[in-house]
C-alpha cells in the first residue's frame, strides 16, 4: 500500500506545471449527488442485508416463540411453528420489493393492517377461518382473545404468531420496544394481548425520514 | 467476522463517493443514479469489504453503466455531466469556463482519457486504481490522464476563444454553449 502511494506520488510529480495548474482549476468544480438517493440506498441496503443472515431471522423467530411462553405447546409443535414462520418470512421477502410491502399472503396482510391501524373494522375482518386453523394443526382452544381499540376479537394462535413476527421485524425501525409487558399469561394458560394502538408509519415515509434511525438500528443489528 | 455490511459505513462510503460515481456513470447512461445505487447495494452484500473500496465501486459502476447504456444522445450526455458539476467560488481563483463548457469539453475526449480524468480529478483514485479500472498499468493510466488533461485544456481554450469572439460580436452577455 505504501509502495502504491509512493508510486502514485511519483507519477503525479511527473505532470507538467501547466497541466498541474489546469488540474487545480478543474478542482474548482465539485460534484454533487442527491440526498434522497442516499436515504433510499440505506433503506434498501438494510433490507438487502437481512436475508443474508438466516441465523438472525431464526433468532428473531425464536425470541418471538419465547415471548409467547409456549405453555400449552409441545416442543415438536413449536418446532413446526418456527419452521413455518421462517418459510413465511423468506417467501414474503422473495415475493415483494420491500419488507411486507407487497405481500401476497392474505392472512399476513390482515395481520399487518391490524398491527398498523386503529380501525376496529379491519381487525374484525381478521377472524380466522376455522378450517384453516384445523389444517394448521392448531386446535380451536388455541384461539386468542385480543383487544384492539376497546374491542375484543378472536384470532388464531398462528395469526398471532405471524403478528408477533411482523412486529419483531418492524421493531428494527421503531424506537419503542414492541412488546414491553404486552403479553401476559392468564390462568387458563393463554395469552391476552393488547395491541399497540398507534399506527406504524408507512415504509414510504420511513424512506425519506428515518435514515439516521435506520443507520442506528442496522448498525446495532450488524453487531449481533 | 469481516462482514462487509455496516449501515454507518455504507452511508459514509456513499457520502464520500456517490457524487463522483454518478458523474463517472453519466458518461454512458442517462440514469447514473441507478448504477450507483446498484453498485452500493452490491457493496453492502459483499461478505468481505474490498481492499480499495473506491476503485471497486468505480469498476462496478463502470460495468453497470456500460451494460445499461441507453443510447443517450450526446446532448443528454452533456447535460448529465453538466448537471453534476457545480462551480465553487474561491476568492482570487476564478475558472475561465463554466460547468456547461467543461461538460462539452469532457464529452469530446476519447473514452479512456475521459475516464482517467474523471476518476482522478473527482473520484480521487490513485493511478494504480485507475489502471485496474481500465485494465492497464499505473503508468499507462497516468499517460492517459495526462493526455486527457492536455486535450481538455486545449478544447476549453478553444471554447473560451470562441466565447470571447461571440461576446465581442454581440457586445452583450456571453451565451453559454
Amino acid at each position: 500500500m505504501c509502495d502504491e502511494k509512493q508510486s502514485d506520488e511519483d507519477l503525479a510529480g511527473k505532470l507538467p506545471d501547466e497541466l498541474n495548474r489546469f488540474a487545480n482549476e478543474l478542482g474548482l468544480f465539485r460534484v454533487r449527488a442527491s440526498r434522497v438517493d442516499r436515504d433510499q440506498l440505506l433503506f434498501e441496503a438494510g433490507w438487502a442485508a437481512v436475508p443474508q443472515n438466516p441465523l438472525q431471522t431464526a433468532v428473531v423467530a425464536a425470541r418471538t416463540l419465547r415471548r409467547w411462553q409456549l405453555a400449552t405447546l409441545s416442543s415438536s409443535t413449536a418446532a413446526v411453528l418456527l419452521c413455518a414462520l421462517l418459510l413465511m418470512v423468506l417467501a414474503d421477502r422473495r415475493s415483494s420489493d420491500g419488507p411486507l410491502a407487497k405481500t401476497t399472503n392474505g392472512s399476513l396482510q390482515n395481520v399487518r393492517s391490524m398491527s398498523g391501524s386503529k380501525s376496529s373494522i379491519e381487525v374484525r375482518q381478521t377472524v380466522p377461518d376455522k378450517k384453516s386453523i384445523d389444517r394448521d394443526g392448531t386446535s380451536r382452544d388455541s384461539e386468542l382473545s385480543t383487544a384492539v381499540a376497546g374491542r375484543r376479537v378472536e384470532v388464531s394462535r398462528f395469526q398471532a404468531m405471524q403478528l408477533a413476527l411482523v412486529r419483531s421485524i418492524d421493531s428494527k425501525f421503531d424506537d419503542a420496544e414492541i412488546w414491553p409487558g404486552r403479553v401476559t399469561t392468564t390462568a387458563s394458560g393463554f395469552d391476552q394481548t393488547s395491541l399497540r394502538e398507534e399506527p406504524l408509519r408507512p415504509y414510504s415515509l420511513m424512506k425519506g425520514e428515518n435514515s439516521q434511525r435506520m443507520i442506528d438500528a442496522l448498525t446495532e443489528e450488524s453487531r449481533l | 467476522m469481516a462482514n462487509g455490511f455496516d449501515a454507518a459505513w455504507i452511508a459514509s462510503v456513499f457520502d464520500e463517493h456517490a457524487a463522483a460515481l454518478e458523474l463517472f456513470a453519466a458518461q454512458w447512461t442517462d440514469l447514473p443514479e441507478d448504477c450507483v445505487q446498484e453498485a452500493m447495494l452490491e457493496l453492502s452484500r459483499q461478505p468481505v469489504r474490498p481492499d480499495h473500496v473506491a476503485g471497486w465501486l468505480f469498476h462496478v459502476v463502470r460495468l453497470r453503466a456500460i451494460s445499461s447504456h441507453r443510447s443517450a444522445s450526446r446532448r443528454r450526455c452533456h447535460e448529465a455531466l453538466a448537471g453534476r458539476l457545480r462551480q465553487v467560488s474561491v476568492e482570487g481563483c476564478e475558472p475561465r469556463f463554466d460547468a456547461d463548457e467543461l461538460a462539452i469539453a469532457l464529452d469530446s475526449l476519447d473514452d479512456d482519457s475521459r475516464q482517467a480524468v474523471i476518476a482522478r480529478t473527482w473520484g480521487e483514485l490513485e493511478f494504480v486504481e485507475i489502471g485496474e479500472l481500465l485494465g492497464v498499468s499505473a503508468s499507462t493510466a497516468f499517460r492517459r490522464y495526462e493526455a486527457g488533461l492536455a486535450a481538455l485544456r486545449t478544447k476549453l481554450e478553444t471554447i473560451c476563444v470562441t466565447k470571447n469572439n461571440r461576446t465581442k460580436t454581440s457586445q452583450g452577455n456571453c451565451p453559454t454553449s
